[in-house]
């Protein structure tokens, strides 16, 4: 078991070091000069090679990847271009926002979705609930995240006028957790929150349901039918079977689903890490672009590992090799 | 090289061809030289806005007809900037805009910096050494009716030679809340502008709501005037410059109360009496020289275009200084006097050793003189500035929210659900209008302006390395149907020369204007050997 | 003893039954059925959309008083209205019937030839060559995937070859895995071990009896990979890095949402997004009758 979780630790950090590694030449294939913009408002030429210099963009490639990959070690992506900040200040605040949205959004999908795919895979086959619990799951499933958002806008926000569709509300000069307690900030989760959660939930429901679907023709669930269980009880035990495909599949999701909030913070004009990835790479700060990328791709790999560890928890039949 | 990963055919492939079916004219085979080859148009992505694709898409389809293939590629803002406007890579046509920076109210910006051999904003890349010299020289003519006419000079020269050309001058715009604010007032020719007093601080509140909300993007980096280069005027609002430019294109006093030239590169430059920094300390000359003398000493990459021909300050009493240059600069009070501030020295000759990297917001030393006082600034979200009530120009109302909304839905639902007072930008300007239209509380101002939408074409490649076809092109350009399909109505068909009407004095209105004229277009081209194969499409003249 | 039957005598109804097996459970699944003439319509409206086009799709409409007409409602001359450059809503949204199908088609079928030749490669011969194959799917399945399209349009520029490329790069690694397992299935079958000790070559096995068999599994890979390249190309698009000299649906929306129309010009933002539901839904839904009919624990009774 332990030789097992330390070779697949080995694995994962060859996996970061060689996505990383792509990264770099992904970006080196437009060549970087961030001094453009200033150059617009006209920079002399040696104040341009000293920001260049400065920022790592001088030398060869092998150069320029040895100190990218030195700085990697130690997690120093460098000031951004734009902020002229170290980047990670830019980012934290902006995982944050992401994170209030992304956590309450995904919970909520895979709750309500687990439950919805339990009543589904429990109903009769070929029932009407089965069928339309599938059809619209499906239906939802097929919709792009930026058209949920979009509905939500035109219904909540601009027809009815219940809710606002932008932004994280006033402030009020607060700052830190104190911040995020206000009213105002938590009206204006609403909308983001529920997009997630529509978005994320018909996944969940139609997992459970084929899981539960599967469990309810296995020889323990009609033995524990056959004691005179009720069938509500029986539901319940099919269920819970069922959450372990649901669980080792969330994790993997879950960051996933986080890399795609990009385009509902778009929509939803929120300042999140998505919507700062793509102003990043508008505005060809590559610094920001590559740390905000890195940190997606790190989430993805620490989900993948902590799928693989759970399963095995859950599950006593599968063997570490 | 990923890149050209998959080629397809077809026509949905990125391919806008456009062959001319102008049928006629065309020569006999034996005398057409090679054909020429599929040209490419690269025009500002919709990040910055739609409006530049539609007039891409314009004037090729009218350059089509002269029998040119032509190919629409969009490009990001910042990598057009990188590559095409400071990187010398034009490939063949180009179709952007330039802003319409206050200080581009001096001509030297249209003339010299994007006309001049060799010159980094020169992306056309044409060269004419005895233009570029004079080009250069007129910004050193003090007397302003010589300067005038070497201008005006230098727009006929290069009329005549149409290395590139204006399509139209943008209409910018402003909307804004007129149940909550009056006199909000126009910048023109200048796009709202914070370096401008018009409107922010002649703004004034109708409700007890006294903050006035600023729906806008995120375009500030730092607070720190040594180091911010994008969002210069927006930090010009708590740190004063010592002029302003208005909108009738003078320079007046800001915290300078009057100054007079001792010789062509010595300023003395008196202060306003009576102001003080937002930590009750008086202005001085010792903080104006302190700065100058601060900038001259580090020369900040942000800042070295405008400051470098600055040598150095010297204080004369408490309120007189003198400034002094290198060479005569007659652009010097419009582009240099507008944009230096006033830092406070009793807090930066303690601040760390690398002043330019100092982040003044963690440090709490956002402390200037100007008509705002900084409060708080949330990343991406929301910057708010406090009025400075003991300021000489204070503004009628209690502060200033600028959100970091960054899309037009955004700034839109922002200005009817209230929570917006004012828009100036992202949202195109048509869309404004509408607004206002559709909506009795918000008012709409159309602010035209001498920014500019240029075409650029690749002086150092055949065939634009041939007057008589850069001719051509001009001639077959449509700047009406550009202002119609691509602004919505919202732009002005430009004059002839690279100096915008609206700079009034400084453009020559002798220049004859060119009219659009594709058949004239061809013409030129024929005249000039050029020839037209049995497919219409165009051709060189035999060498 | 059926598998060997099976192997040592096809006879010739049986010998289709890999494509006619999955096509009969299609249309017997009435979701299914659904979806297919939903397909066929789109299909159908693709390849006759510049008939059916009533405008070119980027002209302006220009009034008798030489005003541009923007955002207007639909009408007998515009059935769809126009957008804020006074462009016919209806022809572009039927010309983006062809755009969209096009790159879904097309990455869909880069995809299941790439993932088809590491899957089938990776599964059948195993040893190192899975190892090295496996490890790269490893790596590969740890890149974001929106974040990822993003970055390389962005960097290699917006253009319908380049987002048709980063589809490619970003679904052939999860097909590949799935059709490994398949394969590894199918290489374990008594009738494949029997032909590799008959002298049969490799291309041989693979071709009569692992592809017949994982084909199921490819053709639903495809039809899921048709529905993830639309979904890309539309959320590009949508963000802004779409091809310009088309007009996609996510394109559109784009406009619509960059001049600030999104809310109010709803002939402009209805068509596209409802068309994009009905599309990807029903590939979803032709997608779900593959893995029901190939798990027959969920096959109804």
């Amino acid at each position: 078991m332990r030789a097992y979780i330390l070779r697949r630790l080995l694995q994962s950090i060859v996996v970061v070091f060689a996505v990383t590694t792509i990264m770099f030449f992904i970006f080196r294939i437009v060549p970087a000069d961030p001094t453009a913009m200033m150059v617009e408002r006209g920079m002399s030429e040696e104040a341009r090679q000293a920001l260049l210099k400065e920022w790592g963009l001088t030398g060869s490639l092998g150069t320029q990847y040895v100190s990218y990959i030195k700085n990697l070690m130690v997690f120093d992506f460098g000031e951004s271009f734009f902020y002229k900040k170290p980047v990670w200040d830019v980012l934290l605040p902006r995982i944050v926002n992401t994170l209030w949205i992304a956590v309450p959004g995904l919970l909520m999908g895979a709750a309500i979705g687990a439950g919805l795919g339990m009543v589904v895979g429990w109903s009769k086959r070929g029932s009407a609930t089965e069928r339309s619990g599938i059809l619209v799951a499906t239906i939802i499933r097929g919709t792009p995240s930026f058209i949920i958002g979009i509905a939500l806008l035109a219904i909540f926000s601009s027809w009815l006028g219940w809710l606002p569709g932008f932004g994280m509300g006033d402030a009020n000069g607060k700052t830190g957790i104190a911040r995020f307690l206000q009213g105002d900030f938590l009206i204006h989760l609403i909308l983001p929150v529920l997009a997630i959660t529509i978005y994320f939930l018909p996944e969940n429901l139609l997992l459970m349901r084929s899981g539960v679907a599967e469990n309810r023709t296995e020889d323990y669930i009609e033995l524990v039918r056959a004691k005179g269980v009720s069938n509500s009880r029986v539901a319940w035990h099919a269920g819970r079977n069922s959450l372990l495909p649901l669980i080792t599949w969330l994790f993997p999701a879950l960051a996933e689903t986080i890399a795609g909030i990009v385009v509902i913070e778009i929509v939803f004009s929120w300042p999140g890490i998505g919507r700062e990835l793509v102003m990043a790479v508008t505005r060809q700060d590559f610094p920001l672009a590559q740390a905000a990328f890195f940190l997606l791709a790190v989430m993805i790999v620490v989900a993948n590992f902590a799928a693989d560890l759970t399963y095995g928890k859950l599950d006593p039949r599968v063997v570490y090799r | 090289m990923i890149g050209k990963g998959l080629r397809l055919g077809g026509p949905f492939t990125a391919a806008v061809a456009v062959v001319g079916i102008y049928a006629g004219t065309s020569a006999t085979a034996q005398e057409l030289g090679e054909k020429i080859p599929k040209m490419t148009v690269e025009y500002y992505a919709s990040d910055m806005g739609p409006e530049f694709e539609q007039s891409a898409r314009a004037l090729a389809d009218d350059w089509g007809k002269l029998g040119l293939e032509l190919q629409l590629v969009p490009v990001q803002f910042s990598t057009f900037v990188t590559q095409y406007i400071v990187g010398g890579q034009l490939e063949d046509l180009a179709v952007f805009s330039v802003g319409a920076d206050p200080d581009r109210v001096d001509p030297t910006y249209w003339v010299y910096d994007v006309a001049a051999c060799g010159l980094r904003r020169n992306g056309s890349k044409w060269c004419d050494e005895a233009y570029s010299q004079r080009a250069s020289d007129q910004r050193a003519i003090i007397d302003q009716s010589d300067r005038i006419e070497a201008v005006h000079a230098l727009q006929e020269e290069f009329v005549e030679a149409m290395p590139f050309f204006t399509v139209v001058n943008r209409t910018y715009g402003i909307v804004y809340n007129s149940s909550k604010w009056e006199n909000v007032t126009s910048p023109e020719p200048v796009a709202a502008h914070e370096e401008l007093v018009n409107p922010w601080l002649a703004a004034r509140p109708l409700t007890d709501d006294r903050w006035l909300d600023w729906a806008y993007f995120e375009d500030v980096s730092t607070y720190n005037p040594l180091a911010e280069e994008s969002a210069v005027g927006w930090v010009r609002f708590i740190f004063d410059t010592f002029a302003k430019n208005n909108s009738e294109g003078k320079t007046v006093p800001w915290a300078a109360e009057s100054w007079t030239w001792i010789d062509d590169t010595t300023l003395e430059v008196t202060l306003r009496e009576g102001m003080l920094f937002h930590d009750g300390e008086a202005v001085t000359a010792d903080d104006a020289v302190y700065t100058i003398n601060t900038v001259v000493d580090l020369q900040p990459p942000a800042m070295s275009s405008r400051t470098s021909n600055i040598t150095g300050a010297e204080k004369i009493d408490d309120l007189t200084f003198r400034i002094s240059l290198n060479s005569p600069d007659a652009a010097f009070e419009i582009t240099v006097l507008t944009y230096m501030f006033i830092l406070p020295e009793h807090i930066w000759s303690n601040g760390p050793e690398d002043l330019l990297a100092w982040d003044i917001v963690a440090d709490d030393a956002v402390i200037g003189s100007g008509p705002f006082k900084f409060k708080t600034w949330l990343p991406n979200e929301v910057h708010e500035l406090d009025a400075n009530a003991d300021h000489f120009q204070a503004p009628e109302y209690d502060g200033l929210r600028r959100l970091a909304l960054g899309q037009a839905d955004a700034i839109r639902a922002a200005l009817l659900d209230g929570t917006g007072d004012i828009a100036t930008s992202v949202l195109p300007v048509a869309s404004m209008d509408d607004l206002a239209r559709q909506n009795d509380f918000l008012e709409f101002i159309e602010v035209p302006s001498h920014g500019s939408v240029f075409v650029w074409m690749n002086n150092e490649k055949a065939p634009f390395n041939d007057r008589a076809f850069r001719m051509a092109i001009r001639k077959a350009s449509n700047k009406q149907r550009v202002m119609i399909e691509g602004w919505q109505g919202f732009a002005v068909p430009a004059s002839e020369g690279p100096v915008p009407r609206v700079l009034g004095q400084w453009y020559n209105s002798d220049l004859e204007q060119i009219a659009f004229d594709i058949d004239a277009a061809r013409q030129e081209l024929e005249d000039a050997g050029y020839g037209w194969g049995s497919d219409g499409a165009l051709h060189f003249p035999v060498k | 003893m059926t598998t060997l039957v099976k192997y040592t005598k096809q006879s010739p109804s049986r010998r289709w039954s890999w494509l006619t097996d999955p096509l009969a459970a299609l249309i017997r699944d009435r979701f299914a059925l659904g979806g297919l003439i939903i397909l066929a319509i789109f299909f159908l409206i693709a390849i006759f959309a510049p008939l059916i086009a009533t405008h070119p799709p980027f002209e302006s409409a220009i009034s008798d008083t030489g005003r541009l007409m923007r955002l207007q409602p639909p009408s007998a001359d515009h059935w769809l209205g126009t957008t804020t450059f006074g462009q016919d809503v209806f022809s572009q949204f039927v010309l983006g019937f062809r755009v969209t199908l096009m790159v879904g088609v097309l990455g869909a079928i880069a995809v299941g030839v790439i993932s088809t030749l590491f899957g089938v490669i990776s599964g059948y011969f195993g040893g190192w060559v899975d190892d090295v194959l496996m490890r790269i799917t490893d790596i590969a399945l740890s890149i974001p995937t929106l974040p990822f399209a993003i970055l390389a349009v962005g960097l290699l520029g917006p253009s319908i070859n380049n987002i048709i490329l980063v589809i490619v790069l970003l679904f052939w690694r999860n097909g590949a895995r799935i059709i490994r397992s398949a394969v590894l299935t199918e290489r374990e079958r008594v009738y494949v071990k029997w032909a590799r000790t008959a002298g049969a070559s490799h291309v041989h096995i693979i071709r009569c009896h692992i592809l017949p068999n994982v084909f199921r599994v490819i053709f639903l890979w495809v039809t899921m990979s048709v529905a993830f390249a639309v979904l890309t190309e539309a959320s590009l698009s949508f963000i802004g890095l779409g091809d310009p000299s088309t007009t996609s649906w996510g394109q559109m929306l784009n406009t619509a949402f960059t001049s600030g129309n999104l809310r109010s010009a709803w002939w402009w933002v209805v068509p596209p997004s409802l068309a994009l539901v009905m599309l990807i839904s029903s590939l979803y839904l032709v997608g779900r009758a593959f893995e029901e009919h190939a798990n027959p624990r969920l096959r109804a009774k």
